[in-house]
């Protein structure tokens, strides 16, 4: 990206302001060093200044460290739009993977005593957990079972002994948002999603085997009871099919209803209504069940996992720990009450200093499409490549002033599928893995090459600036010594 | 039937343009390349035939309706298909497709799995005339 156009904040937050581009309602602003601003695509810029469009925005249109060009708005976008005044909810702004997101297992066991039977345990959660395109659930719910779940989320999954009630409160929202509402769902997603419930999906999605690298938070760590050389699980995936459907037809109905309210984007994958009209409530009460399908998703996974680990070492899980950290969302749209400080409202690049006078409380529509949640004393769960490993952080005060409590989500693509499958052979990339301590099973070979570690940006990097931008605080490193996928 | 990957388009997810003398070779290349994305599609027999029948207010939105329409029984039926004998047609102001996909049940242990489709995205999407007949852009959310 060119840096001529933006005006420097800080050393990790710049400006692109309201003048560059005739339609621009508020700034944009972009959480990135130097380094990783240069190396960010043209398509941030282009994209995170359409945002800035849509009526009802409050504050700026933010862009995390790893952003990078996406449907709409990019990925790595956070923004937030306030109803009172018109502001919009947009599907474009979410994502296709409603509540695409991470969760983080603990548990008891140390590397020394997992290495030994890593090919085992891999391999027993590669045939437990459906994988890949075409993945079938290994749950068969009726129509009515499944409406139940979009509204219920992972609470559903937990009642029906598939989950631990204590997993309940480790999860973004419980587990459940509300506003769930069956009866905007299509048919076709509901086909869609009662085939896939349980599944782990393809792409960059995956189940991976950790040991804690780093610590940096000896007392966040405590928190959490996390030491050097243990060994935990993570798990990246979706509301699957259900969600994607669901994504595909509000686009397709907010595309055609847009004109009626007025609104006119330069993108109409940016496509948008009031947050207060027919269509906008339709798609929330849609989106929430799609999340709330993630949510259970994930939940199911985990049951499948901690059976595995039981299996594997012969105790059950719970003489295991195996507990859940967090489950975090990052494709996402939250009805949200922030505090608005005079930093949040729009400003010029003069007036720097700011009166932290508090403003009204609002309830705001807050979008964030490949970010996380960073709420003050939340676990925020960052992933990197597969060769890279992953971070947890925890969220502050500062990330509710300046960020709406949000941060990054993972590094971010530099290099295309096709460009990773040229440089990178599957078979090849699987084999030097093993050779370096990480087992990988994948249904997929090309899929795997896509995901080589040199198709992303440095984790490192992007967390570095959100732990000096003070979004979220670095609390333990991660590395990978096993890993599944579609 | 032709296709071909494009390299310079998508980072994160799959771009292809189609190539067709008629809309309904078109419309033939595209699901095919559609297909080969997440399957080795000379792998999939013709084993049975699933009825599409659609309509939709230009051939634009018929073929994004037409890819989503495979993506979806991909997800709900588990189906991939290699063959596609496909009629378009104008009735008044709306454009219909029937086609027969000729295709099988996914099954790990017989077909080479690659990359799941999520969605079809409008990014970049449309059929253009060209000498030869059509071609048409399309970027897949994988």
């Amino acid at each position: 990206m060119n840096l001529a156009n933006l005006i420097k904040i800080s050393d990790y937050l710049w400006e692109i302001p309201m003048s560059t581009k005739p339609g621009m309602k508020v700034p944009a602003r972009i959480f990135a060093s130097k380094k990783l601003l240069r190396e960010m695509d043209d398509g941030v810029f282009d994209q995170i200044t359409n945002v800035t469009f849509l009526p009802g925005l409050v504050g700026a249109a933010l862009a995390m460290p790893d952003a990078h060009w996406g449907y709409g708005a990019p990925i790595g976008a956070v923004f937030a739009t306030d109803p009172k005044a018109g502001g919009v909810i947009s599907p474009g702004a979410v994502g296709f993977d409603i509540n695409c997101g991470v969760r983080l297992i603990t548990t008891d066991l140390t590397e020394e005593e997992v290495r030994p039977k890593i090919v085992r345990l891999v391999d027993q959660l590669f045939e437990k957990i459906p994988t890949g395109v075409g993945a079938r659930s290994f749950l068969h719910l009726n129509e009515h079972e499944f409406k139940e779940l979009m509204v219920e989320g992972a609470a559903w999954v937990v009642n029906k002994d598939f989950g631990r009630p204590e997993d309940l409160r480790a999860i973004e929202e419980g587990g459940k948002i509300a506003g769930a509402n069956p009866a905007m769902v299509s048919k076709k997603a509901l086909e869609r999603g009662q085939a896939q419930l349980g599944t782990l999906g393809s792409g960059n999605h995956y189940l991976e085997v950790q040991v804690i690298q780093e610590i940096f938070d000896e007392e966040e760590a405590k928190r959490w009871n996390l030491k050097k050389g243990q060994v935990a699980v993570m798990v990246h995936c979706g509301s699957r099919g259900f969600g994607h459907q669901i994504a595909t037809d509000y686009l397709k109905i907010f595309e055609e209803t847009m004109p009626k309210y007025k609104i006119r984007v330069p993108d109409p994958q940016l496509a948008a209504a009031p947050f207060d009209s027919p269509e906008g409530k339709a798609y929330f009460g849609a989106m929430a069940a799609a999340a709330n399908n993630a949510f259970a998703n994930r939940e199911l996974i985990t049951h499948r996992i901690r059976e595995v680990f039981a299996e594997v070492f012969g105790k059950s899980d719970t003489e295991l720990g195996m507990e859940l950290v967090y489950d975090v969302a990052h494709n996402i749209v939250k009805l949200e009450k922030h505090q608005l400080t005079a930093y949040s409202e729009p400003q010029t690049a003069e007036e720097n200093t700011v009166s932290r006078t508090p403003l009204a409380v609002r309830q705001l529509v807050v979008h964030r499409k490949g970010a996380t949640r960073s709420f003050p004393g939340q676990p925020v769960i960052i992933g990197g490549s597969m060769e890279s490993g992953s971070y947890l952080l925890v969220g502050t005060e500062d990330a509710l002033k300046l960020s709406f409590g949000s941060t990054a989500h993972g590094s971010g693509r530099t290099m295309s599928r096709a460009a990773a499958k040229r440089q990178v052979r599957g078979e090849k990339l699987q084999q030097e893995l093993e050779k370096r301590g990480i087992y990988i099973r994948t249904t997929s070979m090309p899929g795997l090459a896509e995901e080589a570690g040199l198709a992303y940006k440095n984790i490192s990097e992007v967390v570095e600036v959100v732990h000096n931008a003070n979004l979220s605080k670095k609390v333990a490193s991660f590395a990978p010594i096993g890993n599944i996928k579609g | 039937m032709t296709y071909r990957f494009l390299e310079d388009i998508a980072t994160a997810d799959v771009a292809f343009e189609a190539e067709g003398k008629t809309l309904e070779e078109l419309f033939s290349s595209g699901a095919q390349a559609l297909e080969e994305v997440q399957v080795s599609t000379p792998g999939v027999e013709e084993r049975l035939s699933e009825t599409i029948k659609l309509e939709s207010t230009s051939p634009d939105n018929l073929l994004f309706d037409f890819l989503n329409e495979l993506v979806f029984l991909k997800d709900a039926k588990q189906l991939v298909f290699s063959k596609f004998n496909i009629k378009i047609y104008r009735d008044k102001d709306v454009w219909k497709l029937e086609a027969a996909a000729n295709g099988e049940t996914l099954n790990p242990q017989k077909h080479e799995l690659r990359t799941d489709v999520k969605a079809v995205t409008k990014h970049k999407f449309g059929i253009k005339k060209t000498d030869g007949g059509y071609k048409a852009t399309v970027v897949l959310d994988v």
